[in-house]
């Protein structure tokens, strides 16, 4: 029987770094992954080939727009399995890389389903159906999450697909549903947009991406509206039946068709951890009512064998946590002092324009009654964002009024993505706005949008004006 | 009449501008001049006021909207030429300010929000309990999720280090979640429960169609309590060192420094940083560390660095046999940490006699037997009025010792401590004045006292000021014992039980009810010779005790 010092079970962003950090501090270690290459759902369907598609709608997009500079071009020949070839060449090269590095850190990779048969004990399954145990004396779970798909709209029909089916990108539907206006559903929604679908979006709440302040979705919203045939909020899927002429769904809500037809539909509404079937209860791991593992702020479980990591562990359910929690559960393992102590988990969306915030967001603080003041500054005032041509972006800077320490950035516009590193930097180092103003932004670039919010905390920024309301 | 409002002229060349706050709702009456929404521009913010004066009907505007100049964004209802007057009383305006950013208040017709409220989620945070007092220990929670409570209604009690106090909520509503729980050590500030309470409809904040959660915006994950510490390949890391999840808010300090305070067990919180804004930096812990070290002697209820030989590390006692680990409450762990202080700081001497109660008790029994009624008198509440004699005989005793000044304190007032025991531990509730209060007024202020320990309903008030204590063993038995001065005072008396002992007198073995008295005296205060005077006096006085009337 096969034994590791350390099995990570899971070969996504929360378990292939916690794999590595624990190489790099001498374990031996063991990582197990199902899938033909490890990467997890974010190298292999998630972040990363849905920024791939991404990138090419921007293109396309942007293609269309120059019209209006002058530089006309044809409309663009799509070769779709050209695109998809691109999409798999990126996330090939990526996952290839992971086993590079496994290899050149002395990381064993088992290719095989884990499943716990006791606290101490994995019995893998490979994909060939050979079985064999595995014991260790530590176990980091990082089991991470699958698209939620109730049983309902699971209708046995490939053309209803989850995220996973909508980026394997087989055709260009001429009409495409995305039920679920989060960050997938509007992402992917946008790739297909821009290739050529007629896109309609039914959220159930009434606003798009739930969580995010409403200015901030609100320039986003605007250009969505363009690009899609409809976006319908405070609309439910009611029904939906495959027939030969495509699927159809049958919408409650005001003001919207209550019978129409698409050619494929896209359930984005939000995804769930892994938890089941993974014989977490033959260990002393407490799940919670979500199906998440309970953790403490060292990543520990109520076992005292198992540390848990990434999507498996909580909300939210984002790479960049789970990696930064697997460097936690590495080091709390080697009695280093960490801590899941973080501030701002920034969270992006990579629509155009992008939405990007952290630290804070304005309704939370409205919402908990803390102490805040809340200073924009407008695109329109930021010379890069005119170079653009996109002048709809907004940076905001969410202060605590006593010392203007920053508690939350949020932004809209394109290259927000990029830009909200610097506001998770300042929440996390406790800077306070004039930090953030009195450091310079190299000009003309849309992180000057930052230092100018920053500026209006205290004073007025230099490219806006805005008078002191008077009493 | 109903007139339009449109937008005017903002500034020369603009056609158009976005919708920045909406400062009026429908049913505000306006003067002219209102400022009634900000507009932005490109480059601007600007105010646009309104000439009309009115009520008004429709908002035709959201926050957002592209407005083109000359489109209608207000319908109002004038009042008659003369109007500046405010309006009908029957409908008082709302401040402008509370136009509500959240909303759109877009819906004209079925609008009626300025009598129903809007409910909201307030957290109640803990205040201040007492002077001085920074933590607390949850001792009771006494509501739950989905009670509605009244405004000034208990919510939990707390245990601080002296005293049990309740803690009112001053919001009326109801419970939507309880953020504590029973043991938890939390700071002043920290959110004790979200409560939903219903406001005036002029209220900015509106969770009623606020978005359910915001998922990434959260610092930490649920954390378990139920995790347990791993153990072989890892030490426990030490515990929290000033980050967001114990409710505070996170203390001003990077990543690195926060490491760094975990590192050396420092809490963030009791850190002074120095940088911009109080951000706390690396140079900031080790200077407080270095203070730390160089402090002579730990505050009560630290306990750290004391510059003392530390002992060695406990034993794993579970190698020799079962064991449970039982959690001292912060009643136990102040008083373990002051009586370390005073043992450490004070030169203590204890000097013991036998008083002769025969007759003082005889009298005692034969009142309270005749006088069911009275408050019952104590051998302790007599003592406190024989204490006080002697006190005003020896005025050091009754004093306190500035080491720093090289001050002896002398107090002209007598406040005696008895301690109690009670199941939660030891407390000294303090009687004051008990040179202008009778026997009797002791007595009964005692019961009262020793009662309210018991339930622990003591308040940090009802245990300060004490000058001199009393400690009373007698009830259980014993003969002779050493007390620890109750710093900052200087001495401190331990009764034992009373014994009937054979005594010779005039040369007649006789038995006598004689009393074990331990006086325990900070020997820097009270010298040897004084000491002795003074306990001599003392018995001398329940012998001869109508010195005490």
């Amino acid at each position: 029987m096969k034994h590791a010092q350390l099995v990570v079970l899971g070969g996504g962003p929360g378990g292939y770094p916690a794999a590595f950090a624990a190489a790099d501090q001498g374990m031996q270690v063991i990582l197990v992954d199902e899938g033909t290459q490890p990467g997890g759902v974010c190298l292999n369907r998630g972040c990363i080939p849905s920024k791939a598609l991404l990138h090419v709608a921007k293109l396309i997009n942007e293609s269309r727009e120059s019209s209006e500079w002058g530089v006309t071009f044809q409309p663009p020949e799509i070769d779709i399995d050209k695109l998809r070839g691109f999409k798999d060449k990126v996330v090939g090269s990526l996952c290839g890389g992971i086993e590079g590095l496994c290899k050149a850190r002395g990381v064993e990779l088992i290719k095989a389903r884990g499943t716990f048969t006791n606290s101490t004990t994995l019995e893998l399954k490979a994909a060939n159906g050979t079985t064999s145990s595995l014991t260790f004396d530590k176990c980091i779970v990082a089991i991470g999450s699958i698209p939620t798909m109730p049983p309902f709209f699971d209708i046995g029909d490939d053309r209803v697909m989850d995220s996973t089916g909508a980026l394997e990108l087989k055709d260009v539907p001429e009409k495409l549903l995305v039920v679920g206006g989060g960050y997938i559903g509007l992402e992917m929604g946008s790739v297909y947009a821009a290739l050529g679908s007629a896109v309609t979006v039914v959220e159930m709440s009434p606003f798009l991406l739930p969580g995010a302040d409403r200015d901030l979705v609100s320039p986003l919203q605007k250009r969505l509206e363009h690009q899609f045939s409809a976006i319908h909020v405070n609309t439910k899927v009611a029904k939906l039946t495959a027939t030969d002429a495509g699927i159809v769904a049958n919408l409650e809500g005001e003001g919207v068709d209550p019978e129409m037809t698409f050619d494929r539909v896209l359930i984005s509404i939000g995804r769930r951890p892994n938890s089941r079937n993974c014989g977490l209860e033959n260990t002393k791991a407490e799940i919670d009512d979500k199906g998440f593992i309970k953790i403490d702020r060292n990543q520990r479980t109520a076992d005292p064998h198992l540390m848990a990591v990434g999507d498996i562990a909580g909300e939210p359910m984002l790479a960049h946590k789970a990696t930064r929690e697997a460097k936690i559960a590495v080091e709390t393992l080697a009695g280093e002092p960490a801590e899941f102590d973080n501030i701002a988990i920034p969270a992006v969306v990579f629509t155009d324009p992008e939405v990007a915030w952290c630290g804070i967001t304005e309704t939370e603080a409205k919402a908990k009654g803390i102490e805040h003041s809340t200073h924009r500054f407008p695109w329109a005032a930021s010379g890069r964002a005119q170079t653009l041509g996109r002048t709809e972006g907004i940076t905001k800077i969410i202060v605590e009024p006593k010392h203007q320490r920053v508690l939350g950035i949020g932004m809209v516009g394109p290259g927000a993505g990029e830009m909200i590193a610097e506001a998770v930097i300042a929440i996390e180092m406790g800077a306070t706005a004039r930090d953030l103003a009195d450091s310079i932004h190299a000009h003309p670039t849309l992180s000057e949008t930052v230092m100018e919010a920053a500026e209006s905390a205290f004073g007025q920024p230099t490219h806006f004006f805005r008078p002191t309301r008077k009493k | 009449m109903a007139t339009e409002f449109k937008l005017p002229e903002v500034s020369e060349g603009v056609t158009s501008v976005d919708v920045a706050e909406i400062l009026v709702a429908v049913g505000d009456t306006i003067t002219a001049g209102t400022i009634v929404c900000e507009v932005e521009t490109d480059k601007a913010v600007a105010e646009i006021e309104c000439p009309l004066a009115g009520t008004i009907k429709e908002i035709r505007m959201a926050v957002g909207d592209s407005v083109p100049v000359g489109q209608p964004i207000l319908l109002i209802e004038e009042s008659s030429s003369a109007a500046t007057a405010p309006a009908a009383p029957a409908k008082p305006a709302p401040p402008a300010a509370a136009a509500n950013p959240e909303k759109p208040a877009a819906a004209p017709a079925a609008e009626a929000p300025k009598t129903t409220g809007t409910p909201q989620t307030i957290e109640f945070k803990l205040p201040e309990v007492s002077e001085g007092v920074a933590t607390v220990d949850i001792a009771e929670i006494l509501v739950s999720v989905g009670d509605v409570i009244a405004a000034d209604a208990a919510v939990c009690e707390v245990e601080t280090d002296k005293a049990v106090a309740e803690i009112n909520c001053p919001h009326a509503g109801t419970v939507k979640a309880v953020l504590v729980k029973v043991g938890d050590t939390v700071a002043v500030g920290t959110s004790l429960i979200s409560i939903e309470t219903i406001v005036g409809g002029s209220t900015p904040a509106a969770p009623a169609i606020a978005s359910p959660a915001a998922p990434a915006a959260k610092a930490a994950p649920a954390a378990s309590p139920s995790a347990p510490q791993t153990a072989p390949l890892a030490a426990a890391a030490p515990a929290s060192t000033g980050s967001s999840s114990s409710g505070r808010p996170p203390a001003p300090a990077g990543p690195a420094t926060r490491r760094m305070a975990r590192k050396l067990g420092v809490d963030l919180y009791q850190v002074k940083g120095s940088a911009r804004g109080g951000r706390i930096l690396i140079e900031d812990i080790e200077a407080y560390v270095r203070g730390r070290m160089a402090a002579p002697v730990a505050p009560a209820g630290g306990g750290a660095a004391t510059g003392l030989p530390t002992p060695p590390p406990l034993p794993d006692f579970s190698k020799f046999g079962p064991i449970v680990k039982q959690p001292m409450n912060k009643l136990s762990r102040t008083a373990a940490n002051n009586l370390h202080a005073a043992w450490l700081t004070i030169p203590h001497v204890t000097q013991h006699n036998l008083a002769d109660i025969t007759e003082l008790e005889a009298a005692r029994k034969r009142y309270v037997k005749d006088n069911p009624k009275s408050p019952k008198i104590t051998m302790t509440a007599i003592m406190i009025k024989a204490v006080v004699g002697a006190l005003r005989a020896f005025p050091k005793v009754n004093s306190s010792i500035d080491m720093e000044s090289g001050e002896l304190i002398l107090k002209n007032y007598y406040n005696i401590g008895v301690a109690v025991d009670t199941p939660n531990g030891l407390v000294v509730p303090v009687i004051r004045n008990c040179d202008q209060k009778n026997v009797l007024e002791v007595a009964s202020e005692m019961t009262e006292l020793a009662l309210k320990a018991r339930d622990r309903k003591l308040t940090a008030e009802d245990m300060q000021g004490g000058s001199f204590t009393i400690t009373n063993l007698g009830g259980i038995g014993g003969t002779y014992f050493t007390p620890i001065v109750n710093h900052p005072e200087v001495a401190i008396l331990g009764m034992s039980r009373g014994q009937e002992t054979l005594q010779l007198e005039d040369g007649q073995v006789v038995s006598r009810l004689m009393l074990p008295l331990s006086m325990s005296y900070d020997h820097r205060a009270i010298n040897g010779a004084d000491a002795a005077r003074f306990i001599v006096k003392l018995s001398s006085s329940l012998t001869n005790f109508f010195e005490l009337f």
